[in-house]
């Protein structure tokens, strides 16, 4: 079973997400390091990517919408008091997945925290197909 | 005034970083001539790490198993949020963790040959491919000594590449997300986005700076990231493969 893996804007995937009726979306974030030139220098800078996906089940090949943004943590991330309670219980908080969280719930979409890549979703139909039919 | 209050805790943090570094530099020294000392090179890591580390999050040795009950090779620190994330058990500084803690992985070698360094390599692949996301996992190798030349380093590493493709088994997120070879000044970043290649870099600061950027920044800690020097390379790349 072939995964399609379409990758847009965010604009674009909020429209796709809406055209095909879903309603649950994937929402993660991937820490990295990258060396970047600043100056006349190469230096190692933290990168945080955060990356949205929705599984359309639908079409064959199946498609997965994804949307991803990446740049450096301290401008991605920021912390905030913990209060010990609710998301994010350690007080640190992925400043720009939090924004994007909020725009989806927004929206009415559900919200789960991962990303769908073509091997999780060829699982997911897998038993889906086992529990279902 | 704020900055003021910046500069403080960035001369703070600069200067444990500094201790830091030449903890480092002393256990490489009695490695030196004790090459065997594996279990002193793990403690040293770790010890380093943990000084660093916010409370939340706690290293010790062990396994991840997966929902089978599949154990990942052992794996000499995994760096996990103790807040979040309950052990499956824990005996004295061994834990099994199940997957989908989104842990921190670090392989520790205080000598890197070809043997080793395959070893290394097939350590942290192992919980990364157990996971749905690979990168779900951040692995790093580190090593005190090992490859005088760096182009041995690049042998081995594209002949382990070249294995993986052969066997059908080859998937850029398994591999570390960097290697840091310590009396060398060599560290190897590996990038995925928009297409996998591993990069090596002359380091013209302790390597010991590259590892804990790599884990604040994979634990999110960038407001005592940001604190840190930013470890410096030397501009042109040693190599890269793809």
């Amino acid at each position: 079973m072939a995964v399609k893996v379409e990758d847009k804007s965010l604009k674009d995937f909020l429209k796709a997400v809406k055209e095909a009726d879903i309603r649950r979306v994937l929402l993660t974030d991937y820490a990295t390091v990258e060396p970047k030139h600043e100056g006349g220098a190469v230096v190692l800078v933290g990168m945080v990517q955060v990356v949205a996906t929705a599984l359309d089940r639908k079409p064959a090949p199946k498609v997965i919408y994804r949307w991803s943004e990446k740049d450096e943590s301290e401008r991605m991330v920021t912390i905030t008091a913990g209060t010990g309670r609710g998301r994010n219980p350690g007080g640190r908080l992925a400043a720009r997945k939090e924004q994007v969280f909020q725009v989806l719930r927004e929206e009415g979409l559900e919200v789960d925290e991962g990303e769908w890549t073509p091997a999780t979703a060829e699982a997911y139909m897998a038993s889906r197909k086992s529990i279902v039919g | 005034m704020m900055n003021k209050k910046k500069d403080l805790f960035t001369t703070y943090w600069q200067m444990r970083m500094a201790g830091a570094e030449r903890r480092m530099a002393a256990a490489l020294e009695l490695i030196s001539h004790k090459p065997t000392r594996g279990t002193l090179a793990e403690d040293v890591v770790r010890e380093i790490i943990d000084a660093f580390l916010p409370g939340q999050w706690t290293s010790a040795s062990g396994f991840i198993v997966d929902a089978k009950q599949r154990p990942s090779d052992q794996l000499d620190i995994i760096i996990y949020d103790q807040l979040a994330r309950t052990p499956l058990y824990r005996d004295e500084n061994v834990v099994v963790l199940p997957t989908g803690t989104r842990p921190f992985v670090v392989e520790v070698k205080s000598v890197l040959n070809k043997v080793s360094l395959f070893e290394a390599l097939d350590n942290i692949a192992s919980p990364k491919a157990q996971e749905a996301t690979p990168r779900d996992v951040i692995g790093v190798v580190y090593a005190f000594r090992g490859f005088k030349q760096w182009q041995t380093l690049q042998t081995h590493l594209k002949a382990h590449l070249r294995k993986l493709r052969k066997k059908g088994a080859f998937d850029p997120a398994h591999l570390p997300d960097i290697i840091c070879v310590q009396e060398q000044n060599v560290v190897v970043v590996r990038d995925l986005d928009p297409d996998f290649k591993m990069t090596a870099y002359a380091t013209k600061t302790p390597v010991v700076q590259s590892l804990l950027t790599q884990v604040l920044n994979g634990l999110r800690v960038p407001a005592l990231y940001s604190l840190l020097p930013k470890p410096d390379y030397e501009p042109n790349p040693l190599f890269s493969l793809a």
